[in-house]
């Protein structure tokens, strides 16, 4: 494990593997960069890349502040990508996505960029966010209540995505949780990254960098849809669904960039 | 967002077509080559 500092001195702990090219990846709100999809990424990417996994502030051996806000995630970014070399190619994936827009919005040191399922919700084929959700977690959270098993979201209702789900993800949280000794992911955080109602407006639709959209074919169609969205809005050059068993990749569309 | 969705990111699935995405994308400061290997403008 190696460590950065961010702008605001915040601790950002990342490890690197392989060699070629920079590649950072940016995980989504339940993982860290030993729990998720991240590590097994960075290991089978190793062949091709110098790979930078780092972890998200309030997340495993990366620090955090009191106050939020989704450019104090992009200065984590940049300084990983700094102390890297300079420049990188950057692949986000779910909130992940979504903050790697934001940076690539704002640094030409992201080369290219690749993300996956960023959450936007764009039409109506899943019910909105309950818009006192992030008060209501961030109250709860104020008041030192968590979730099941230790996890640090507490309920606050039924989610839009079912009890399976939801109880799928606090399972991941609890087991976050309980492998470091960070008081917990901030989840809160990812509530106040904008999702709604233009999501691709500025300054996400600006991003220079040549884009590749990626999704998931048994994915729900919302996620479908928003990432179809995001690709239509983008210069993107690169579109790619697949079902769940699919071993090999259909581009559904590709435009030039 | 992130209302206890999950999302079904298979990494031996995604990974090969990040490295097919990103293999094109030139890095700045070093020689660049297409995809059939020939020397590309950056």
């Amino acid at each position: 494990m190696k460590t950065t500092r961010s702008s605001d001195g915040t601790t950002i702990a990342y490890d690197t593997a392989g060699s070629g090219p920079r590649l950072v990846l940016v995980d989504g709100a339940l993982c860290t960069r030993r729990i998720g999809p991240g590590k097994g990424l960075a290991r089978l990417l190793a062949e091709h890349f110098t790979v930078i996994n780092y972890g998200r502030r309030g997340r495993g051996d990366s620090g955090d502040a009191v106050e939020y806000a989704i450019e104090r995630e992009v200065e984590d970014l940049e300084a990983v990508i700094e102390t890297a070399g300079g420049n990188a190619f950057v692949f986000g994936q779910s909130s992940g996505a979504v903050l790697a827009l934001h940076a690539a919005a704002r640094l030409p040191q992201i080369t290219g960029l690749a993300v996956y399922e960023a959450p936007f919700i764009v039409d109506d084929t899943r019910a909105p966010t309950r818009p006192e959700y992030h008060e209501k977690v961030t109250e709860l959270l104020a008041r030192g209540k968590r979730g099941p098993r230790g996890a640090p979201v507490p309920r606050t209702g039924r989610p839009a995505g079912g009890p399976r789900r939801r109880d799928a993800a606090h399972a991941v949280m609890a087991k976050a949780q309980g492998r470091r000794a960070h008081p917990a992911i901030r989840l809160t955080h990812h509530r106040r990254t904008p999702t709604r109602p233009a999501p691709f407006t500025r300054p996400v639709g600006s991003c220079p960098a040549t884009h590749a959209v990626l999704c998931g074919g048994d994915s729900d169609a919302w996620m479908r849809n928003a990432m179809q969205a995001l690709a239509d809005t983008l210069p993107t050059r690169h579109t790619a669904c697949w079902t769940a068993r699919r071993t090999t990749c259909d581009p559904r569309s590709s435009r030039p960039s | 967002m992130l209302d206890g969705q999950t999302h079904n990111l298979r990494p031996k699935i995604v990974a090969p077509e990040l490295v097919r995405f990103f293999r094109d994308v030139p890095v700045p400061g070093k020689a660049h080559r297409a995809a059939d290997g020939r020397p590309a403008a950056i």
